[in-house]
């Protein structure tokens, strides 16, 4: 075992030095700094940790070597991760990527939790993988990468990195909203018969699945709360036209998924521009989604996992959440007419005023915003 | 919440939690024979703290899955599959049979500070097989981050 020790943390050295070397030598946008010198530090301290092992194994102590082995595999394993799904964040980064950088910059420069927090992007559809001890890194599609129209959608990726710096506070809220659920959901008299045990479990599902419905609903809101009219616009463009399932998903698509119906986040996020003082942008969602599901003729059918008697408890939940995120607030920037939620909010008049002439205009911006913006 | 994202949660809580485990079950291991694994006072206590907090939460999350009615709230769904791998575990007698699995839980985390040869020794069965548990847990969330060859 030993041999077998010694042989593979040399091999280890081996590729984490090259890999070492190919981050210092890569020659990267402004935005992208503190991603890389993240991974400097982050590699050199896997290899001190190589180090130690080898430290350990020519200790010759046969009974740790089921320990250097595990640590050994949890370091290659990490070591893979960031191979996989990082370091192509540094390593392939494209001209192309100048604009959402910059947003992603000022985004991240806004919030103090983001402040001095790495960050990458990569492509894919619209997502975050929201880390608190590694880089978070955002994915958006190809042809949006050249577009103002969806970066707002953005904002509701971070919200999942607010979620995680919040964590303890966050859950703790998530897990009184579950608590009143479970008061509503679970019989007061149980019988001891199958057809019992039986509700109860769907019941217990039923609750369980809202901690990741309300984390999504909680993105939504700091989406609105950041983008006011450009994330409505962004999100009911990218997603109403995404057929049924936007208004209707059978009972067993729903234990356990990971979004509510986006039917239903049009609710919140309607109910939220109207506190917000968007009551005209709201009315103008909401119809636009009823047109829709009428046309489909889809049910409005929740099977339970919704009923209109818990808004209230939805509502009061989301704005806890919002007040311990703190995200910024798009009315405090809409009014800077060459600031990201200004140019966005005109990208998207521009776009529905005259379509045809759209993305010439969104050319002269793009080049500008490229030059000038930090 | 994507899949991926969940995975990415879930393994940096893991590997955290990991690389505490195999610094403390190498630390206990070399001690006992009077050798140094050079790792200061201050890493091995705080390696101790990290595996306290996860081991006292997940605890008590166990014991809320084990009323089988119970919803267990406030924590993701990675999280709820290892809270019910771990209470499975629990009453399975053929693979997990040290003191984390077979006596209170709370038993183990006052072992983490015991001077008493025999205590470190039931740490040491107890910690190994939380490892065994969580690296299969984790397994999961590896395949679907970094995938298979």
């Amino acid at each position: 075992m030993k041999k077998i020790l010694t042989q593979s943390i040399k091999d280890f050295a081996r590729e984490l030095d090259a890999t070492i070397d190919i981050v210092s030598a890569k020659s990267v946008p402004a935005e992208l700094s503190l991603f890389q010198g993240w991974l400097s530090v982050f590699y050199t301290d896997i290899r001190a940790g190589l180090k130690h092992l080898a430290f350990l194994t020519d200790l010759d102590e046969e009974d740790i070597y089921v320990d250097i082995f595990n640590e050994f595999s949890s370091l290659q394993q990490l070591f893979r991760l960031l191979d996989a799904r990082y370091l192509p964040g540094l390593y392939r980064t494209h001209r192309n990527d100048g604009l959402t950088l910059k947003l992603l910059h000022w985004l991240h420069g806004a919030h103090p939790q983001t402040k001095q927090k790495p960050f990458f992007v990569l492509d894919g559809d619209f997502a975050i993988l929201p880390t608190v001890d590694y880089p978070v890194s955002y994915y958006l599609p190809i042809a949006a990468q050249q577009s103002l129209l969806y970066l707002p959608l953005f904002f509701h990726e971070l919200g999942h990195y607010l979620y995680q710096h919040h964590r303890a506070e966050m859950d703790d809220l998530v897990r009184e909203f579950q608590k009143r659920l479970s008061g509503y959901l679970t019989p007061v008299v149980r019988k001891n018969d199958a057809n019992s045990e039986a509700a109860a479990d769907r019941a217990r599902q039923k609750v369980e699945t809202w901690y990741e419905w309300i984390q999504e609903l909680f993105c939504d809101a700091v989406g609105v709360e950041i983008g006011g009219l450009t994330y409505v616009r962004a999100f009911s463009y990218y997603l109403r036209m995404q057929g049924r399932s936007a208004f209707y998903r059978p009972e067993k698509d729903l234990f356990n998924s990971s979004h509510p119906i986006t039917a239903l986040r049009i609710l919140f996020i309607a109910r939220r521009c109207r506190a917000l003082g968007l009551v005209q942008e709201a009315d103008e969602l909401e119809q636009e989604w009823s047109t829709i599901a009428t046309a489909l003729g889809t049910p409005v059918e929740y099977y339970g996992f919704y009923e209109t008697k818990w808004e209230n408890d939805v509502a009061e939940t989301l704005d806890n959440m919002i007040t311990e995120a703190d995200p910024i607030k798009f009315a405090d920037y809409a009014s800077e007419p060459h600031g990201w939620i200004g140019l966005i909010h005109t990208a998207w008049q521009e776009f529905e005023r005259a379509p045809g002439n759209y993305n010439e205009w969104e050319q002269r911006a793009l080049a500008s915003i490229i030059s000038i913006k930090t | 919440m994507e899949t991926k994202q969940l995975a990415i949660q879930s393994f940096e809580r893991g590997q955290s939690l990991l690389e505490r485990l195999n610094k403390l079950l190498i630390h206990l291991k070399l001690t006992q024979k009077g050798i140094s694994d050079q790792q200061s006072a201050e890493e091995i206590q705080a390696a101790k703290e990290v595996i306290k907090a996860f081991l006292s939460k997940l605890s008590t999350l166990v014991a809320a899955a084990e009323q089988d009615a119970n919803a267990l709230t406030g924590v993701d769904i990675r999280y709820r599959s290892l809270v019910r791998k771990f209470a499975e575990a629990k009453s399975r007698n053929s693979r997990y049979r040290s003191a984390l699995f077979k006596k209170n839980p709370q038993a183990v985390l006052e072992m983490l500070d015991s001077p008493v040869t025999e205590d470190i020794q039931k740490l040491i069965e107890s910690l190994t097989e939380f490892r065994a548990l969580l690296e299969d847990h984790l397994s999961f969330d590896t395949r679907e981050l970094i995938g298979e060859l």
